[in-house]
């Protein structure tokens, strides 16, 4: 039987960034949903569950630290990834001591590297 | 009738649309005239420079007094830049008085406002900084979907579309490359960047650089020859802005050699009064030196090399892909962390034509390593993974 896949959301505010990465990880046997900005994505997390989230830092209203705060505020366990052009060491550390497991800089990362990484940790 | 004898000298000072500042030699100001007075929000007399000098930031002010003084010694006009008082920016001229008998008896301070220069070169830095930020996403959304074309996710391409989505894929990605470049290069002009030094072994660092490289130096069949002095100790750097100065080196030692040459790196730590490369070290430095047996650079050139958007004319033809960042990019942060970047090229020595004999970059970093910045924002580094 075959396992069924897994799921993937995406919070991402630009449009081609999130459709590359929703082609791609569909491409590699996931189910993507994409939330357009932080708030949305917290609605979304109340309703379904998730396997692996991947997070923006910087997007209008709620930013992603906030997502991940609240994340944390309501106790989810979804690990989450995120991708950011942010590239400052601080909020490498700031968001990983928020509970994110692992930080790309989108425009150093090809997109193989960053499903690599997901198939790797989704094992 | 009006003649030079008598002019009132405080009429014609008051008359200058720029700041200027009359003193004596106990440095007790004799006369500000009306910019000057409008400008500092002191009187027009009756007051000494020290009060002056308490209105700027220290370092200026240290300099402005170092100033006066030497004026007031040895006679010979100085210029101040980048005086800022409260949010304008100036630049000084101080220029000596002689009575009769040529005796320096007092000076004039000139103030020439240069807020709208510093404004307009600022807002256009902005601009760039802007700009680059905001192609970064589309220049990285491009270089994503022809990642997967190339991947074989829409479809397998023929040999044919294969090599042109290549070529599109290789070009977007150097576009990334650049974008990064310039937002570095606007964030160093600004000054808003940080620096994170951690203790780092110089030699590693730079191994894992010359790794970065290692598929062009085997196909150029390049011999690289590695000379690190035993004993290195770690110093503290920030190895993002090490890893730009060091790639950008050589990288242009990589892509300036013609197949087959040598490339030869060297690393020791050189004490204050030694010479390197021909110039004598002021501190206990680490000497990073990466010689080539490349192009060299045209005599003529040379002291452009560090300039913005620069490129050496024997090489343009060569190698299409340089920007003319890296260099300049790789000075600025030199210069911002205390340390010396320079070259040798024996053409130098050479008439024109004589090309061709390789070239010796130095880089020099204080052996105390990098002082921490705190700034709004980091340089880009990439890194081989790209």
């Amino acid at each position: 039987m075959p396992t069924k896949p897994k799921k993937i959301l995406i919070i991402e505010d630009e449009k081609p960034m999130a459709r590359a990465l929703e082609l791609k990880l569909t491409y590699e046997g996931f189910e993507a949903t994409t939330a357009f900005n932080g708030e949305s994505a917290i609605e979304t997390l109340e309703k379904e569950i998730f396997d692996l989230i991947i997070c923006d830092l910087v997007m209008p209203k709620v930013n992603g630290f906030k997502v991940l705060e609240t994340l944390k505020e309501k106790k989810v366990k979804t690990p989450v990834m995120v991708l950011t052009n942010l590239s400052q060491e601080d909020d490498e550390k700031r968001v990983k001591s928020l509970g994110a497991k692992e930080f790309f800089i989108k425009s150093n990362t090809p997109i193989a590297n960053i499903v690599g990484w997901i198939t790797q940790f989704l094992k | 009738m009006i003649s030079l004898e008598n002019i009132k000298i405080t009429d014609v000072l008051q008359s200058i649309p720029d700041g200027t500042v009359l003193f004596a030699l106990d440095r007790q100001v004799l006369f500000a005239n009306a910019a000057a007075s409008r400008l500092t929000g002191l009187p027009q007399e009756g007051f000494y420079l020290t009060e002056l000098t308490r209105l700027l930031q220290a370092k200026v002010s240290v300099n402005l007094e170092n100033a006066v003084e030497a004026v007031l010694r040895g006679g010979a006009p100085v210029h101040v830049i980048n005086v800022q008082v409260v949010s304008f920016f100036y630049e000084f001229f101080i220029t000596p008085c002689y009575d009769a008998t040529h005796n320096v008896i007092g000076g004039i301070i000139a103030m020439y406002d240069e807020t709208d220069h510093v404004e307009f070169d600022r807002r256009k830095t902005e601009f760039v900084s802007l700009a680059a930020h905001q192609l970064r996403t589309p220049s990285t959304s491009i270089k994503w979907f022809l990642e997967m074309l190339l991947a074989g996710d829409a479809g397998s391409l023929n040999e044919k579309q294969k090599e042109y989505a290549k070529e599109a894929y290789q070009n977007s990605q150097r576009m990334v490359i650049l974008v990064n470049m310039l937002l570095n290069v606007s964030r160093m002009e600004l000054g808003n960047f940080s620096i994170s030094p951690e203790p780092t072994d110089t030699i590693a660092f730079t191994r894992d650089v010359l790794e970065e490289f290692q598929l062009q130096i085997k196909e150029k069949e390049i011999q690289v020859n590695e000379q690190y002095a035993p004993n290195l100790r770690l110093i503290p750097l920030d190895p993002r802005l090490l890893r730009i100065i060091v790639q950008n080196i050589i990288s242009n030692a990589v892509k300036y050699t013609p197949e087959k040459g040598t490339i030869i790196v060297k690393i020791s730590s050189q004490q204050e009064g030694e010479t390197v490369g021909g110039r004598k070290l002021k501190i206990d430095s680490l000497v990073i030196s990466i010689t080539d047996t490349g192009y060299g650079i045209p005599s003529n050139q040379s002291d452009k090399i560090f300039t913005k958007l620069f490129r050496a004319d024997n090489v343009k033809d060569k190698d299409t892909d340089g920007i003319g960042l890296g260099l300049y990019l790789a000075k600025l942060i030199v210069d911002h962390i205390h340390g010396d970047l320079w070259f040798v090229s024996p053409a130098l020595s050479h008439v024109e034509g004589e090309l061709g004999k390789g070239t010796t970059f130095y880089l020099t970093i204080p052996s105390k390593g990098m002082g921490k910045k705190e700034g709004e924002k980091e340089l880009v580094a990439w890194s081989k993974n790209q």
